[in-house]
């Protein structure tokens, strides 16, 4: 869909519209570097210092922009959480409801196919090559 | 999100779903290049229109966290786990300090339209000695020993000393932030540097890499602003990924923003990271900054970055780095010849010397200049504008009112105008300014090229933001290549005329803002307006002095500016001459071959008079077969030579079949001379005319000098041909 856009984008009349409108037009929201909450989860994910902060900092970039999430670390087959993107006082009403803290829930990964789909789809194919500069 | 709980009761699972909020469950992964690292998971109001906000998040985390692990990560990690022992490290490091140990490779920094070389950037490379493998082995290990001011040192000396071998181009070089906010200023100590190896400021750009967090933006602001003021430009390193955070690009300002290598890889099978560049391109876009993409390393990725609109790019695609005889093991690195660099098809990134006062060195980035015009002035500076352009009506001298009046309405920095001819189908430059003006004026092209052609075409005022990344942009000859412009092309229309366009053009990218676009479509609209006033007015004064029939001047000409011409050379002391022509016996024509042969006849006539004078001369038609010439700075001898001529060029004259049996035009001149035959126009007309009748009466065919005395009794003295029996006045035959 994006591909298709843009090539159209490249005609004299859309190019601008492409660049100055960056992938948000037609219902596709990305990152949009130029408004504060895009700009300020970037700059967090970016200063990240330890991995911590790194799934703060991206868990913050979520609820900037009206979600709710959590990051799941693969470990094996299992996706661990390592945190949530939830206020604070309905965390504390799950955590109540499902008698187990939010933080170290388990899931294993063959039980939700989303879970299996997502892995599955990571195809990049491996062009690696060790940084030069 | 709540399928996750199967084991809960309705009222647990109700409790759960309000307090995580409604709609689908998003899963994207997270990843560090082909490593699955997690799951992000997001859910909430309106989550199925942010599938992509989740993706590119996630492919953040997955650079980040990569940047995070390694390779300085591992690094350190050996170094902690005593498996390089730390004095085996330094003592490695100070061996690479040795002059000439560490040396600069260049990979071409190209244009990706077309490939041309537009600078380099100089790569350290280094024989490999205890566990320092590559650069980034390096520059991870002085972090843990503490010399990176000297090894960062020792690859800028390089990195210089390689730049002097390429013909004029940008030279990247890569500088650690801490370089520049510790030790001594880094303004100084980089400039000297330079000095030393021989590379001007002005054609280096500092690639500016956090390796660490950076904490201290203020003494940063200080010191680029410092490299600023010394001519250095500034690019951010690795955007998007390692450790360029968006918070020091923002402070920094950078001219340029390079896309890190790791956001380029597979960007051609990624959408989030698809998204991530055109972020990148817009925001640079908003700061003014160039965007250059590095490690396009496929053919996939390069058409990918193109028609997202990148402009530059590097990699292994488009250039591997070369070096003239590289060091052992260097199997990154090509060796080339010396004089490898001068065969690239190569430019320049413009040498941008910023206007850097001592107030700009609180670390502020000189400000973009605002438009001149506030709101509530531009309607005056329109106002003045316009009564400016309506009192010229020379079209030459309006095209100069509109670029003077111009800069009034909006922000320029230079203007270009280009009549269309479309007749040819081409732009005619007609008028330019600034530091190109005659490139521009040198160069006229086809009127379906370029983005004038584009815009022409829309017939709709455009504002280009980045014109060298517009699609329609074709080069100027001798004009800059790369060169960030921005334009705002105006059509110059009036109803159905489409008279050409004006070209605004400031320095960088989208200097112009809709309000400007907005101004100066009013502008256009005025200024077409005064050069098509401009254009009839000429035509309607053309036609007034000109005779229809022949083209020639008329006699309104000759008493309007004749009398002028008559007064200017005598003040001047020039000599002049008048010729006064009638052709012979012209009514036979008429009578035979009918009016339309006689108006034939009249327009070769003319033809033959424009063909022989010169351009300062002027040939007129007084009515009938009656016509003049006035010769400036002419002698006797010049006029009875253009006469003589004349008489030579009428007789080629062909006549109409209608007018047989006449065979030949024939003509009789009488000529008079400022100031021997009269001190004013009408005088030397009427000195003329008598010496013409003369001729008429001994017989045509002949030229006849006017013998007229101002004050005195005219005389008459005949020409070479005529022979003592024309001496005596004699009635002029009839029809003669």
């Amino acid at each position: 869909m994006l591909r298709l856009r843009n090539l159209r984008a490249t005609s004299p009349f859309g190019f601008l519209t492409m660049l100055g409108g960056c992938a948000q037009s037609e219902g596709v929201s990305a990152v949009n570097l130029t408004t504060e909450r895009g700009f300020q989860a970037v700059d967090k994910i970016s200063r990240a210092r330890d991995a911590q902060e790194l799934v703060d900092a991206v868990l913050q970039g979520l609820i900037s922009h009206g979600l709710r999430g959590s990051w799941g670390t693969l470990r094996g087959d299992e996706v661990v959480m390592a945190g949530v993107a939830v206020p604070d006082d309905d965390t504390a009403r799950i955590e109540e409801i499902l008698r187990v803290p939010l933080g170290s829930m388990r899931f294993q990964l063959a039980a939700y196919a989303s879970f299996a789909t997502a892995v599955r789809r990571r195809t990049l194919p491996s062009r690696t090559r060790s940084r030069i500069g | 999100m709540i399928s996750m709980f199967p084991n809960l009761t309705d009222a647990e699972r109700a409790a759960v779903r309000k307090h995580l909020g409604p709609g689908p469950l998003l899963v994207a992964p997270i990843t560090d290049d082909d490593t699955i690292l997690g799951l992000l998971l997001a859910w909430g109001p309106g989550v199925a229109s942010k599938r992509r906000l989740v993706e590119t998040l996630a492919t953040l985390a997955g650079l980040a966290w990569r940047r995070l692990h390694a390779p300085t990560g591992a690094v350190r990690a050996a170094a902690k786990s005593s498996a390089i022992p730390t004095g085996e490290l330094a003592d490695a490091i100070a061996g690479l300090l040795s002059p000439g140990t560490i040396r600069a490779a260049l990979q071409p920094v190209v244009r990706l339209r077309d490939r041309t070389v537009l600078g380099y950037e100089a790569l350290c490379r280094f024989t490999p000695r205890a566990g320092l493998r590559t650069p980034d082995d390096l520059f991870a290990a002085v972090v843990i020993t503490g010399q990176k001011l000297d090894v960062d040192a020792a690859c800028l000396t390089a990195a210089f000393a390689a730049g002097t071998q390429t013909p004029p181009a940008t030279l990247f070089v890569n500088v650690a932030v801490e370089t520049l906010v510790e030790g001594t200023p880094a303004g100084d100590r980089l400039s000297r540097m330079a000095e030393i190896e021989g590379v001007a400021p002005e054609d280096v750009v500092l690639e500016v890499s956090e390796r660490t967090p950076i904490g201290d933006l203020t003494r940063l602001r200080r010191v680029v602003a410092e490299l600023r003021a010394r001519g250095f430009r500034i690019a951010i390193d690795d955007a998007g990924a390692g450790h360029a955070s968006m918070l020091v690009i923002a402070e920094v300002q950078p001219e340029f923003i390079k896309i890190d290598r790791q956001l380029i890889h597979g960007i051609d099978v990624s959408a989030a990271r698809r998204a991530l560049a055109v972020s990148l391109l817009s925001f640079g876009a908003h700061i003014n900054a160039r965007v250059i993409a590095e490690g396009i390393e496929t053919d996939d990725e390069l058409q990918t970055l193109l028609s997202l609109g990148v402009q530059f790019g590097q990699g292994w695609l488009l250039g591997r780095p070369v070096m003239v005889a590289p060091p052992q093991d260097a199997s990154s690195v090509v060796a080339v010849m010396p004089d490898w660099f001068n065969q690239q098809r190569a430019a320049s990134f413009r040498t941008v010397v910023l206007e850097v006062s001592p107030t700009h060195l609180d670390g502020r980035k000189p400000a973009v200049p605002e438009p001149t015009t506030k709101r509530s002035a531009l309607p005056r500076a329109l106002i003045n504008a316009a009564a400016a352009l309506q009192s010229e009506h020379d079209p030459a001298g309006i095209l100069r009112v509109i670029a003077d009046q111009l800069p009034s309405v909006v922000p320029v920095d230079a203007v270009y105008i280009y009549a269309a001819d479309e007749t040819h189908n081409r732009f005619l430059p007609v008028y330019a300014t600034g530091s190109e003006a005659k490139a521009r004026m040198a160069y006229g092209y086809s009127m379906d090229l370029g983005v004038n052609g584009w815009a022409f075409r829309t017939g709709i005022p455009q504002n280009v933001k980045d014109v060298s990344a517009h699609p329609a942009t074709i080069a100027i000859p001798g004009t800059p290549v790369g060169e960030a412009e921005s334009y705002l092309i105006i059509p110059l229309i009036v109803g159905d005329r489409r008279l050409g366009v004006l070209d605004c053009s400031r320095v960088g990218i989208n200097r112009f803002t809709s309000r400007d676009l907005e101004a100066a479509a009013l502008f256009g609209h005025t200024a077409a307006a005064a050069w098509r006033n401009a254009e009839l007015y000429a035509e309607l004064t053309e036609r007034a002095i000109l005779d229809p029939l022949t083209g020639l001047l008329n006699s309104r000409w000759l008493s309007e500016v004749g009398e002028r011409e008559v007064s200017q050379s005598l003040r001047s002391g020039q000599s002049l001459a008048i010729l006064l022509l009638d052709l012979d016996r012209f009514k036979q024509i008429n009578d035979t071959g009918g009016h339309s042969a006689g108006d034939l006849v009249l327009r070769r006539v003319a033809t033959v008079l424009t063909g022989m004078i010169r351009s300062g001369d002027a040939a007129v038609r007084l009515g009938g077969e009656e016509f003049l010439i006035v010769l400036r700075d002419t002698d006797t001898a010049g006029a009875e030579r253009v006469a003589a001529e004349f008489r030579n060029r009428l007789a080629a004259v062909p006549l109409p079949r209608s007018c047989l049996p006449r065979r030949k035009l024939t003509a009789s001149a009488g000529i008079a001379l400022l100031p021997h035959n009269g001190s004013g126009l009408s005088e030397l007309v009427r000195a003329a005319d008598v010496a013409m009748y003369e001729a008429k009466r001994a017989g045509g065919d002949r030229h006849q000098l006017s013998t007229h005395r101002p004050n005195n009794r005219p005389s008459v003295r005949h020409s070479s041909k005529l022979t003592a029996a024309a001496a005596a006045p004699a009635a002029v035959p009839a029809d003669v």
